[in-house]
């Protein structure tokens, strides 16, 4: 297993240099002047035609496709991925403030995700055709077709706008004063309520998961619907295999075949889907975290591709090709580990 | 029994809505919520109006306009308005005096000195940056664009470039044979444009220049003064001649005042959250007093129904709202909506006399066979005349911006020197004239056989799109002929095709840097214009002969109402060649919380004047 992983993470760089290499051959299809628009979302700072020639010559906009490439290839071997026009600062540290938001929000969804929806899933299996796993079905579609942009909104609306309760964004003020202009707050891991409860500020926490309610709602609800249909269908071809069959026939009570025979096997592609689930959304979550106003990952790289912010866009494909591969391979071994009839080569 | 509890929580809940309502919510702190966000901290890279409303309460500058005048001027740093009368505007609008303030402390406690007046524009200068906004001072102090340009005619080079070359660490490095010529720049252009003689500053001009009080008085950007001593302990430029070029057009992340501040204004810098928010707390030792409130929060959010749910629930007391919005708020328990407050942008339709043809597909044919058009087919003036006529700008101002926008007869907005209301100058909506010019246009041969070409606006922008689609449906209608297909385009595509020349018609606006006549003319009608230079050969000639001499003069002449008669030809000019088709002119309108005190509108203003409001 041990080469297996290592050949895997050999692939690594091969990957990051074809997303890279990719993104920079669509980009070099734009003419120098369109790349221009990078730089000038205002025409006044076009008073002439020299001062066009002026921003193309300072950021190299005409420079032929190779000599670009290896230019940001040079410079990231430095560690410097660019300027991220979008988010005002350099790129790398654009994405260590805003990757920890997104994982904060990620990881506190994923939690009643996966257990409601697997829980469901097995539930709606299990009284398979019945009233109950008619319900589930309906509730399941619902939450899988239904847009984020409307569910979130209708959230939003509901919990902020008619109760008050919940709050767009990441902090109140108050708090956001306390985080961010008070030396005595540390920020160890950039996401919030655990740094809040590491500084002992517990006003804080309570602050931060305030916020958090409302986006992991509307993330929870649209993901869960999806891992209870995997978990449905998976439930239910493993409750038609012979070996349930033949436990049922030596009289082994039903909830022992269900949760300890059933449930167990029919989770193994479940395991795939949720944590490949995991890996798209530390991609960010771009509806949710706008309708928030949740300052993650998603709305900056969403926001750099409608402002052609190039480097920022080549800096988050890094980010997530980086994601994709090592979560693949986390989802691999993991899939190995828990069927033991799976063999990584 | 389940209804009767139920009602009983629902008034619970009202009521509870009700008293919080009622009740101020953060009665220190004003909370503005906004689109977008600052790019720089730093007043000479700022040319966006998210940076320039921070700066704005963080500097201050040599004077301001006076409340929402966009004519009179008010002192601040400087003690007194220069003009003819007080003896500070001499040498015939050539030399303009500053006595500066006594006593005025920058953020860190350090006083304000003329020296720091005189190195904040010499540093504004040479920085210089690509495509920011320090042309405004060039301009009048040097006599040019940039500070490049004037270092290329000092060192007699072709480019600047030239003067440049790498080392072995492939670092840019000035070849030694220019080091002459570029120290000259400073010591005989530079220091001497800005001087300091005793407690004044003193600027020297490169001419006349009538806006000249105006460019200066715009906060938030290149007028503001900074504290040389600590500028310079941050890495900005040093002063010195011999090394400017080091200091000049650097890329943001090397700017080192781009997220740090020490300005005189009302409010100090607490913490500038990239992409979300900006804090600013108040400056106690502010030389006009201290601001009455004490903390400035902007947040930046983009999706409006997080905004509007913010501002309904008092999170929120200034809120940026969309026009198509408007009418959400408008009736909104504890909203104040200030309506018809005139804004300082045109939007334009404009058509190059000579259309670049090479390889363009958008004048099909490329003649006048009813299959494209010829690429001067713009140069004739009944052609422009008929588009004039067959322009329905009343019914697209109540359509497509709900009415918030008025006319304007040329390039020039309301509200400034020279803007004139004469009826005559104005065309109106007429099929019957359209026709008439169009009959004439090209010998009858535009009648005769039709034309066929594309007309642009830059994809998302609908109030675009519908005067698009409305100079198409109108010419479809005078003459089944007439083809025109409005085509959307990204604005990267839309920039290359308009620098490029291509676009027979396309439509852009304009927001004023200074709200001074010069700058919409020249830009709209001036041969070297932003937008003017681009409208081919034939109006350059055009421009040259016609139009330039009169800027020239009008930007040299000192007396208001002289310059005014000058404008006024200029706008009669524009409307008798039909140089372009004048949509509209903004008007805008502001939204508060009812709590909210103190505010008022200036139209040039970056965004919120927060030293004067309160809760």
């Amino acid at each position: 297993m041990l080469s297996y992983i290592l050949r895997r993470l050999l692939l690594l760089p091969l990957i990051l240099f074809g997303v890279t290499f990719l993104i920079f051959s669509v980009y070099s299809l734009l003419s120098p002047l369109e790349r221009l628009a990078t730089y000038v979302n205002n025409p006044n700072a076009l008073k002439s035609a020299a001062a066009s020639e002026r921003l193309i010559k300072k950021y190299h906009l005409d420079d032929p496709y190779p000599v670009g490439y290896f230019r940001w290839v040079g410079k990231l071997l430095k560690f410097n991925l660019g300027w991220s026009k979008v988010a005002n600062e350099p790129v790398a540290t654009a994405i260590a403030e805003k990757f920890p938001a997104t994982l904060e929000l990620v990881l506190y969804s994923i939690i009643p995700v996966v257990l409601i929806g697997i829980w469901l899933g097995v539930v709606s299996a299990v009284h398979h055709n019945d009233p109950i796993d008619q319900s589930l079905r309906i509730v399941a579609v619902i939450g899988w077709s239904l847009p984020t942009f409307i569910f979130g909104l209708l959230v939003l609306f509901f919990f902020y706008g008619v109760l008050g309760w919940l709050p767009p964004g990441r902090l109140s003020v108050w708090a956001q004063n306390i985080v961010y202009t008070n030396p005595s707050f540390h920020r160890y891991t950039g996401l919030i309520t655990v740094d809040a409860l590491l500084n002992g500020y517990g006003y804080v926490f309570l602050d931060a998961l305030r916020h958090l309610v409302a986006p992991i709602i509307t993330l929870s609800y649209v993901s869960w619907a999806y891992l209870l249909r995997i978990a449905r269908s998976s439930m239910l071809e493993t409750l038609r295999k012979d070996y349930i069959r033949t436990a049922r026939a030596k009289g082994v009570d039903e909830r022992t075949v269900i949760y300890k025979h059933a449930e167990r096997n029919a989770l193994i592609p479940v395991v795939t889907v949720a944590g490949m689930m995991i890996v798209q959304m530390l991609g960010g979550v771009v509806i949710t975290e706008t309708i928030f106003n949740f300052p993650g990952l998603g709305q900056w790289a969403a926001t750099a591709a409608q402002q052609l912010d190039y480097a920022s866009i080549l800096g988050f494909s890094l980010l997530f090709a980086f994601i994709m591969v090592i979560g693949n391979l986390v989802v691999d071994v993991s899939y190995a580990l828990i069927d033991p009839r799976v063999r990584l080569e | 029994m389940k209804g009767k509890w139920l009602g009983i929580v629902l008034v619970a809940v009202l009521m509870v809505s009700s008293v919080a309502f009622a009740a101020v919510k953060n009665p220190n702190t004003i909370i503005e919520v906004t689109i977008g966000g600052p790019a720089t901290m730093d007043p000479h890279w700022s040319y966006d109006t998210a940076s320039g409303e921070v700066i704005y309460n963080l500097y201050d500058n040599l004077i301001n306009y006076k409340g929402s005048s966009l004519k009179e001027f008010e002192p601040m740093i400087a003690t007194k308005v220069p003009s003819k009368e007080n003896g500070l505007i001499k040498d015939g609008g050539l030399t303009y005096i500053f006595p500066i303030r006594k006593g005025v402390k920058f953020h860190n406690g350090d006083i304000l000195t003329p020296e720091d007046v005189a190195y904040s524009f010499r540093r504004a200068l040479i920085f210089d940056r690509s495509g920011g906004p320090v042309w405004m001072l060039c301009e009048p102090l040097l006599g040019v664009d940039s500070i490049e340009e004037l270092a290329v005619k000092v060192a007699g080079v072709k480019k600047y470039s030239d003067m440049f070359t790498t080392d072995k660490n492939g670092k840019k490095v000035l070849k030694p044979q220019y080091k002459k010529a570029m120290i000259k720049v400073v010591t005989d252009y530079v220091n001497k444009a800005v001087e300091v003689k005793g407690n004044n500053v003193v600027f020297h001009l490169a001419q006349p220049y009538a806006p000249f009080l105006s460019i200066l008085a715009h906060s938030g950007s290149w007028g503001s003064i900074i504290d040389k001593k600590w500028a310079i302990a941050q890495g900005a430029w040093d002063g010195r001649a011999d090394t400017w070029w080091k200091y000049h057009d650097p890329d943001r992340a090397k700017d080192p005042l781009y997220a740090k501040e020490n300005g005189s204004g009302p409010f100090i810098l607490k913490k500038w959250i990239k992409s979300q928010a900006v804090i600013l707390e108040r400056f106690d030792d502010y030389w006009r007093g201290p601001a009455k409130i004490k903390e400035v929060v902007i947040k930046y959010v983009d999706e409006w129904t997080t905004r509007k749910l913010m501002l309904q629930k008092g999170d929120a007391d200034i809120v940026y709202v969309p026009p198509a919005n408007l009418k959400e708020v408008e009736h909104m328990k504890g909203v104040r909506v200030i309506k018809g407050l005139p804004g300082l942008m045109n939007v334009v339709s404009m058509w190059p006399w000579t259309i670049n043809a090479k390889g363009n597909p958008y004048i099909g044919s490329g003649k006048l066979d009813g299959n494209g058009i010829p690429p001067n087919f713009f140069s004739d003036v009944h052609v422009r005349k008929a588009f004039s006529y067959l322009f329905p700008y009343e019914l697209f101002i109540k359509k497509a911006l709900n009415g918030l926008a008025i006319r304007n007869p040329g390039p020039l907005v309301k509200g400034l020197l020279g803007y004139s209301d004469d009826p005559s100058l104005f065309y109106h909506f007429s099929i019957k004239k359209a026709r008439e010019e169009f009959k004439k246009a090209w010998g009858g041969k535009v009648w005769e056989k039709g034309f066929k070409f594309k007309i642009f606006y830059n994809s998302g922008n609908d109030t675009r799109k519908m005067a698009c689609d409305m100079i198409a449906t109108y010419a479809k209608m005078i003459n089944p002929k007439f083809k025109i297909e409005p085509v959307g385009v990204q604005w990267s595509a839309y920039l290359e095709l308009y620098r490029t020349e291509k676009m027979p018609i396309f439509t852009i606006g304009w927001l004023a840097d200074y709200p001074d006549p010069h700058n919409f003319i020249p830009t709209y009608m001036g041969s070297t214009g932003a937008y003017s230079s681009n409208f081919g050969k034939a109006y350059i000639e055009f421009a040259k002969k016609n139009v330039d001499p009169l800027i020239k003069k009008a930007i040299r002449e000192t007396d208001p109402k002289k310059r005014a008669a000058l404008y006024k030809k200029l706008v009669k000019i524009a409307h008798d060649y039909a140089i372009s088709l004048y949509l509209y002119q903004n008007i805008v309108f502001h939204v508060e919380r009812t709590w909210v005190k103190g505010w008022y509108y200036n139209a040039i203003r970056p965004g919120q004047d927060f030293y004067t409001l309160s809760k």
